[in-house]
């Protein structure tokens, strides 16, 4: 047993490294300013670098990097995506970093001169002088670079010499002539690699996700794992009644139909376990919302409290609270709970068939042992040991089922949760979000597979034989 | 007598599929499928707001046709058609509808939430709104025949994918196992390094152009473009590999673990939550539009097909007529396409029913939760969703959800024919 548990968790650790390095390179993909998000707009320079640094995002994404020659080694550290945005666009263009790298310099010490112009310097030249530099930030192709930097050598060209501008101004010049203009140069298509250490974000954002810190939230700036918890009880308590409810009814139509295979009960059950299996759950969440929570369609159909979860003071006597909170739920786990019906009563019917059909069966009837005896101290216990592998194959379905629940009915569990994340750019929670719903997902499966070897020494002795015959 | 030996002589395809006809829900499910195809392909000239035919200042024209011309860059619209407003009250001499005169996208503003029974604001009682109008006045029926063409789109393409993928894999996988894939190591080597090498001219080196593309909205081609270099590439890591084969040296065979791959492989991608990974997917694209959702879901599916294929090939590579090809001295490659493949693809017929029910399911939840769609896209699920905005209106909360169920249904029930039909559990 302790190779087999050995064994699958070695497999366990890989898939569970890849997955995070999945999410991690999506994650890095959303659109925005990390740093501005978090920190807010309209920082100065220092105080983004600072709030860069503070969160990380001054260092390099991933333990190393394949990249076209032409780019520089760090990349990374150019945080603001507009800026790398012009650097990868002028680097592209030209397939020549030392000149680009002298362009970003002299830009980068252009604003400084440019605050530093005294007053005596007119106002609209000041002014037209910004806005050039502006341009200048978005934008990285190369005849509109030699525009801008024309007119501005016009503007400067009565300065005092005296003035770091003038010269920065040259600077540019100079560099943007030192470009070459062949648009596809080789070293855009030779690849290099580049290692970075183990100071980066990926590690980080790892070893924080192992320990539960998942990050801060840009909404709130709360952090998102506290969020979460809050999120995860309604998310497990939906969840959780509706597994209860499911297993309740699908177990004894499951028994009941493989007994009597082929008869009427079965074929009726399946019939409708079937449909129930086709109807979408956010379809039925919608129309029992419609017509059963308001009174438009008469006030008789007016039956259940409308979306979310109540409006309770935690003063209210428990069960008051309790009924408040419960008459709330029913709807969602009602469609929670149908939605996984027909797969469990399959699944149970299947076991039984199985079982009732052994020899050891036969053996226990012909001892004259009673009918009930028989099927529920000898064949369903059996057959319930293929039911562990279920809680590992729904798991992902319940994860599906309670984002579209949670959001029609406007719980705020986990999917909820994830699903606003999503019209709010906030990025950590969402991707916290998918990479849990994975590690449950494989948890599940791992503790299925450990138990099911448990139960039954034919998995596990099958595997070590095979190892052994593969050593 | 010549019942008998029709039947001794009838093909096991003929067989099944006469097994499979003659069960009623099948018959009706392919009738339901046969209606649900002709709204897609004829939709059209179903439901649209310009006339088929129609006569203003004695000329002719066809409005419909003509849009097919403009859309392809052969045409172009000229007066009284530039800039219509309203099509419907246009001074016609003659003129012929569509069944539905709107299109999905038509907005009659004057008609917000119109119930089917309750009164509408037309110019003519022929323009009524049979089954209402949405929150900015769109046709709900127009709808309904757009979304019955995006449910078949994703039906096929985001299949068509998964199949694809899933056959390669879950074959390669199946058949040759662990230990039986041998190549000659240059071979091995040169794909691996040429895919790298493609992976980087197909992806890095023009990740400017792909940037540029999702800004602009046709990220689709300019990625099609990429996996056509990147597949180009292979080709010639390939090509090369089997010239230098020609080098005894080049030529010692070692193992691939193919399965233990694909296997791993499959594990990684069922282990992430599907809808799940597609929100965070959508959530990224800036630009969205229905066709990433397709794609990106026939990228996640292939795993059961795969899986399907894959069991089915270790059965059936154990069986003597593949002993007796190999005996033969068949190349492999022929006996897994022409011996071995055929014989599983009952199955793979199954899960491909069910998988197209599958993602007609999860595409209809993403738009029924907004994500994904483009703000002209009108599907089944992004009408269900208006019904949360006003729950009087109860023909959006019937009417779409109804069309999915019957979707599904019909393919789910197709699925447990095949089942049926090929004597499989």
């Amino acid at each position: 047993m302790g190779r087999y548990v050995l064994r699958r968790i070695l497999i366990f650790l890989p898939v569970l490294v890849i997955i995070s390095m999945i999410t991690f390179w999506l994650s890095e993909q959303a659109p925005g300013d990390r740093v501005e998000d978090l920190c807010g707009e309209g920082l100065s320079r220092l105080e983004y670098d600072r709030c860069a640094r503070l969160y990380g995002y001054d260092k390099a994404p991933f333990y190393f990097s394949i990249h076209p020659a032409a780019y520089p080694d760090t990349l990374y550290h150019f945080v603001r995506p507009q800026r790398e945005k012009r650097v990868l666009g002028l680097v592209r263009k030209t397939g020549a970093w030392p000149p680009v790298a002298s362009y970003e310099h002299s830009l980068w010490n252009l604003e400084t001169s440019l605050n530093q112009l005294p007053d005596s310097v007119d106002k609209q030249v000041q002014i037209d002088l910004n806005n050039i530099y502006t341009s200048l930030q978005l934008t990285s192709d190369l005849l509109r670079i030699d525009r801008e930097i024309t007119s501005m050598e016009a503007l400067v060209a009565g300065f005092d010499p005296a003035y770091p501008l003038k010269a920065e101004v040259q600077k540019l010049r100079s560099s943007l002539n030192d470009m070459p203009d062949t648009p596809d140069s080789w070293a855009m298509y030779i690849p290099k690699f580049v290692w970075h250490g183990f100071d980066n974000r990926y590690h980080a954002w790892f070893s924080r996700f192992i320990r539960l810190d998942f990050g801060t939230s840009v909404k709130d700036h709360q952090p998102v794992s506290r969020k979460m918890g809050k999120a995860l009880f309604w998310t497990l308590l939906l969840n959780g009644l509706s597994f209860f409810f499911a297993f309740l009814i699908a177990i004894p139509v499951g028994v009941r139909a493989a007994l009597k295979a082929n008869g009427r009960f079965d074929r009726f059950s399946s019939g409708f376990f079937f449909m129930l299996f086709s109807l979408p759950r956010f379809w039925i969440a919608t129309i029992l919302m419609v017509f059963f929570t308001t009174g438009y369609y008469g006030a008789w159909m007016d039956i259940f409290p409308s979306i979310g979860l109540g409006d309770i003071s935690p003063d209210d006597p428990f069960w008051s609270r309790f009924w408040e909170r419960g008459g709330h739920l029913i709807l969602p786990v009602f469609c929670q709970t149908y939605g996984m019906l027909a797969f469990i009563t399959r699944q149970m019917r299947g076991g039984m068939l199985g079982t009732i059909r052994k020899d050891y069966i036969r053996t226990a009837r012909a001892k004259g042992l009673p009918e009930n005896n028989v099927i529920w101290k000898h064949a369903f216990r059996n057959a319930l040991f293929p039911m562990i592998t279920i809680f590992a194959s729904i798991i992902p379905g319940a994860i599906a089922g309670s984002v579209i629940i949670e959001v029609i009915f406007a719980i705020p569990g986990m999917g909820q949760l994830m699903f606003e994340s999503i019209f709010s750019n906030d990025w950590s929670v969402l991707f916290a979000g998918l990479m849990l719903g994975a590690f449950l997902t494989l948890v599940g499966v791992l503790v299925a597979d450990l138990l099911y070897a448990w139960v039954d020494p034919n998995v596990r002795f099958a595997n070590d034989l095979k190892s052994e015959a593969n050593g | 007598m010549v019942d008998l030996k029709e039947q001794v002589e009838a093909s096991p395809v003929k067989i099944i599929w006469t097994k499979f006809r003659s069960q009623r829900s099948v018959r009706w499910s392919l009738r339901i499928l046969y209606f649900f195809l002709f709204l897609a392909l004829f939709g059209d000239f179903i439901a649209n707001e310009k006339p088929i035919f129609c006569q203003i200042n004695g000329e002719t024209s066809f409005p419909i046709f003509r849009s097919y011309g403009v859309k392809l860059g052969l045409s172009d619209w000229k007066e009284p058609f530039l800039r219509v407003d309203d099509w419907r009250t246009l001074e016609y001499e003659k003129v012929v509808f569509a069944p539905i005169p709107y299109s999905s996208t038509t907005i009659d503003f004057r008609n917000s939430f119109s119930s089917p029974v309750g009164d509408q604001r037309l110019p003519a009682p022929r323009f009524r709104h049979v089954l209402g109008t949405d929150e900015l006045g769109r046709d709900v029926a127009a709808g309904m025949v757009a979304g019955a063409r995006i449910a078949i789109l994703v039906g096929l393409l985001s299949m068509g994918i998964a199949t694809l993928i899933g056959i390669f894999l879950g074959s390669l996988a199946g058949f040759f196992g662990d230990r039986e894939l041998k190549l000659p190591w240059i071979r091995i080597v040169l794909v691996l390094l040429f895919g790298f090498l493609g992976l980087f001219w197909a992806f890095s080196s023009r990740s400017g152009k792909i940037q540029q593309a999702s800004l602009e909205g046709h990220l689709l081609s300019t990625l099609l473009l990429s996996l056509g270099i990147w597949a180009i590439v292979i080709t010639i890591g390939y090509g090369l590999s089997r010239l230098l084969e020609l080098v005894p040296a080049f030529r010692r065979r070692i193992v691939f673990p193919i399965d233990l791959l694909v296997v791993r492989l499959i594990e990684i991608i069922q282990s992430i939550p599907a809808l799940l990974l597609l929100l965070s997917v959508a959530a990224i694209i800036r630009r969205p539009n229905i066709f990433y959702i397709m794609v990106l879901i026939g990228l996640i599916r292939w795993t059961s097909i795969a899986q399907f294929v894959r069991a089915e090939l270790l059965r059936i590579r154990e069986r003597e007529y593949i002993d007796a090809a190999r005996v033969m001295g068949f190349p492999r490659r022929r006996i897994l396409i022409r011996h071995a493949l055929p014989n599983a693809l009952g199955p793979v017929l199954i899960t491909i029913a069910f998988g197209i029910a599958a993602a007609i399911l999860i595409e209809a939840s993403l738009s029924f939760l907004g994500i994904g769609l483009s703000a002209q896209d009108v599907t089944w699920g992004s009408m269900l969703n208006m019904a949360r905005r006003n729950f009087t209106a109860w023909w959006l909360a019937v009417l779409p959800g109804v069309a999915i169920f019957l979707m599904v249904t019909i393919f789910n029930l197709l699925g447990q024919g095949l089942t049926d039909s090929l004597d499989l559990k």
